[in-house]
């Protein structure tokens, strides 16, 4: 009987082990991404608050939605922070990396120190920024008072909250740019330099011929993964800002936190996610595109 | 073809794994569905709770000790965590009750209490409370009663006022109020605090313990203008009013001269340390915080009086009750636990050692609160009495924590924006209204 079962399966050339090794990993995909998704599609069409059964309210949600001057602030907040960290992260990387990949002494211990930064909790990242802005006893203001410039209230000030926020995020994600950077650059062929330094290219050439076009799908992947994490920025903000003073720094994410879990309205707050999921979704499309067609 | 049929059987091969791995974790799961009696027949029932000051905790723990010895086959399993003002209070239990995964009891604020019941997630526990219901403050009734049905215990009262630090008054040569007829006008409030920064004795003159979640604080100022949030009826709102506009106008102004700025809706700052750090000289805040300032208050002396007037005297209605949600798996122990809490004698050693106020008024003192100057209480007590009917109406209506959004954010824009108040006042009065469905 079992050995007829295998010689069927040999027939049919069906292997089973690979899809037994990949099961648990798609067990949980389907449990905590696929289904929450469908799930979030569905309540966005229902007036839903945790308790009792939705009801449902058709486009209702989507229409209120682009109505709500929040929402668009809020947007407008997420597009700011977005195109304040990605161009900043991926520059400010890739020249660390373009030093730490020259011959200087203890390499090793730099690329900890910069790479730290990442695993650190993104709440304590916040809380610990959020100390050195405090107008009363924070270092920045302090470094500032020495120099003669009076400082300003950091994450009080509708003006200066972004960018103190920003520069909180580049700290961390300057780090993992390089670290990525620095894997593309070793992977960069060393006989092409050597090409290039026979046809008398100088290192201004050589990096803008030679580095740059190799590192395009290093860049790429940089690109998507800083612009979805910009998108989907919460923690920092919640523990720096809370999206305070005003609406100044609330983003997308946190909205739908805030409708969702503090008003308790479950399905406009799912409706703002699916839009979100979608405009991540042509996002990330298009910069794939892009980096596909210049191979 | 071959293909196809190839990719076919792979799906069916995928689906029918995936089938038995979810029915081997269905079985896994079902052998430790919460029984949560064990072996000597004891039931266990959870109680959520926050505990912002030492007082209540002392409470809690010395209350459930007495409860555990007097019914012994049940054991209260206790889950304190951060305060509502603190952390995700709520967002927790909503999720703990929607997902089916209810504590037995909860403590929750008079202000929220109507957005769970409204919904279902309450137990009706009318049999307890019946047979006292005239004995409970009446706003608490109303707090706790959705469609005249009794959803929870009305546990206990509080209200704000006025901490001062007493070292700096005196260096001002200035005495603080000591009775009710004597209190500080706005204008002798904020004269107050100005004189505060001014001298330089503190970087601000007044804080106020307020925030996005608790921005209902600032309702007490609107009727000491004569002013209110809603119509008598509660049915639309009543903000655009003159003496509306001229709170906001006073809100906006005390802000922008004698507040940090930190100390915003959605600042980050610690009123309360603000206060006993001294980089404040004037602190609204509630009774709870006592033993605080008791145990921190080391460098300043200090002292309460009342809140300001303007036309009348007002204050907030605070305090909490305790509910079991609908979908608690031990209702007959957890409906012992509340029945407990209840009692007179046990509802009177709660406030005397939380530093609350009696939510009954057959609970009478002399009060032997815990603390070195206990007449500091007789304060509070007679400020709850100026807690007005509405004022205690309209923060327990079932949309109250949308409306309490909406006016957090017109507060913060006030604050941090510098809105003018009458558009502030336009907007909110918009956002109100479709709230409430007008």
């Amino acid at each position: 009987m079992v050995s007829s079962i295998a010689k069927w399966y040999e027939k049919k050339h069906i292997k089973l082990v690979p899809y037994l090794f990949i099961a648990p990993n798609m067990l949980l995909f389907f449990t905590f991404m696929i289904i929450p998704i469908l799930f979030t599609f569905y309540i966005s069409f229902h007036e839903w608050g945790l308790f009792g059964k939705p009801i449902f309210t058709g486009i209702e949600n989507y229409t209120r939605m682009f109505r709500d001057k929040v929402f668009w602030t809020s947007l407008g907040n997420t597009v700011y922070y977005t195109a304040g960290t990605v161009p900043l992260s991926a520059a400010l990387g890739l020249i660390g990396a373009l030093m730490l990949n020259q011959k200087v002494p203890m390499r090793a211990f730099f690329r900890t120190i910069f790479f730290a930064p990442v695993v650190v909790s993104l709440v304590a990242a916040g809380l610990i920024w959020s100390w050195m802005f405090n107008p009363n006893y924070g270092l920045f203001n302090e470094i500032l008072g020495h120099f003669g410039v009076s400082g300003v209230d950091w994450l009080s000030s509708s003006t200066w909250a972004m960018p103190a926020v920003i520069l909180t995020t580049l700290w961390v994600r300057i780090g993992y740019c390089l670290v990525i950077y620095l894997a593309g650059l070793q992977a960069v062929p060393e006989s092409l330099y050597e090409a290039a330094d026979m046809d008398g290219a100088n290192g201004w050439q050589k990096f803008w011929r030679v580095t740059l076009p190799m590192l395009k799908p290093t860049t790429t992947f940089i690109l998507v993964m800083e612009v979805i994490h910009g998108f989907m920025v919460f923690d920092l903000i919640y523990t720096m800002t809370n999206g305070g003073p005003g609406y100044s720094t609330t983003v997308i994410v946190q909205y739908i936190y805030q409708k969702a879990f503090t008003e308790g309205e479950m399905g406009y707050a799912s409706a703002i996610g699916t839009f979100f999921f979608f405009v991540v979704m042509i996002m990330t499309m298009v910069q794939m595109r892009i980096g596909r067609e210049k191979d | 073809m071959k293909a196809l049929i190839k990719g076919f059987f792979n799906i069916h091969i995928f689906s029918l794994l995936l089938l038995i791995v979810i029915l081997t974790g269905c079985a896994g799961s079902s052998e430790e569905t919460s029984t949560s009696k064990d072996t000597k027949g004891k039931t266990t029932i959870e109680f959520v709770y926050w505990a912002a000051a030492g007082g209540e905790e002392k409470g809690f723990n010395d209350l459930i000790a007495k409860f555990e010895s007097e019914n012994p086959e049940i054991k209260v399993k206790k889950s304190q965590v951060p305060s509502p003002s603190q952390g995700d209070y709520y967002t927790k239990l909503q999720t703990r009750i929607g997902g089916n995964d209810a504590p037995d009891v909860f403590r929750v604020q008079y202000q929220k209490i109507g957005e769970f019941s409204s919904k279902g997630a309450l137990l009706d526990v009318t049999d307890i409370i019946e047979k006292d219901k005239d004995k409970y403050n009446k706003s608490l009734m109303t707090a706790v009663t959705y469609e005249d049905k009794v959803y929870g215990l009305p546990h206990h009262t509080d209200t704000i006022a006025i901490f001062y630090n007493k070292t700096y008054l005196d260096k001002l040569n200035i005495k603080a109020p000591t009775t009710l007829d004597e209190a500080w006008t706005w204008e002798e409030l904020t004269d107050v605090a100005k004189q505060i920064k001014e001298k330089g004795l503190a970087p601000n003159g007044i804080a106020m313990n307020a925030s996005a979640s608790s921005a209902y604080r600032t309702l007490p100022f609107f009727f000491h203008n004569g002013a209110s949030l809603l119509t008598d009826d509660l049915k639309a709102a009543n903000v655009t009013t003159p003496e509306a506009i001229e709170t906001l106008a006073f809100l906006k102004d005390t802000y922008t001269n004698y507040m940090s700025k930190g100390n915003s809706m959605k600042g980050s700052d610690d009123p309360t340390m603000l206060f006993t750090s001294g980089n404040v000289g004037l602190l609204m805040s509630g009774n709870w915080m006592i033993p605080k300032f008791e145990s921190d208050m080391k460098d300043f002396e200090w002292g309460v009086t009342y809140m300001p007037v303007s036309k009348s005297s007002a204050s907030d209605m605070g305090g909490n009750g305790l509910a079991i949600p609908s979908n608690s798996k031990n209702t007959e122990a957890a409906k012992k636990f509340l029945a407990f809490m209840g009692e007179k004698e046990n509802v009177k050693e709660f406030i005397e050692k939380g530093l609350f106020l009696p939510s009954r008024s057959d609970v009478t003192g002399p009060f032997n609160y815990d603390v070195k100057d206990p007449k500091m209480l007789d304060l509070f007590i007679e400020q709850s009495k100026t807690v007005p009917v509405e004022l205690a109406e309209t923060v327990t209506l079932p949309e109250f924590s949308k409306i309490n959004q909406a006016l957090g954010d017109s507060v913060e824009e006030l604050y941090t924006q510098d809105a003018d108040p009458e558009k502030v006042a336009k907007d909110l009065e918009e956002k109100i209204n479709s709230i409430l469905g007008k």
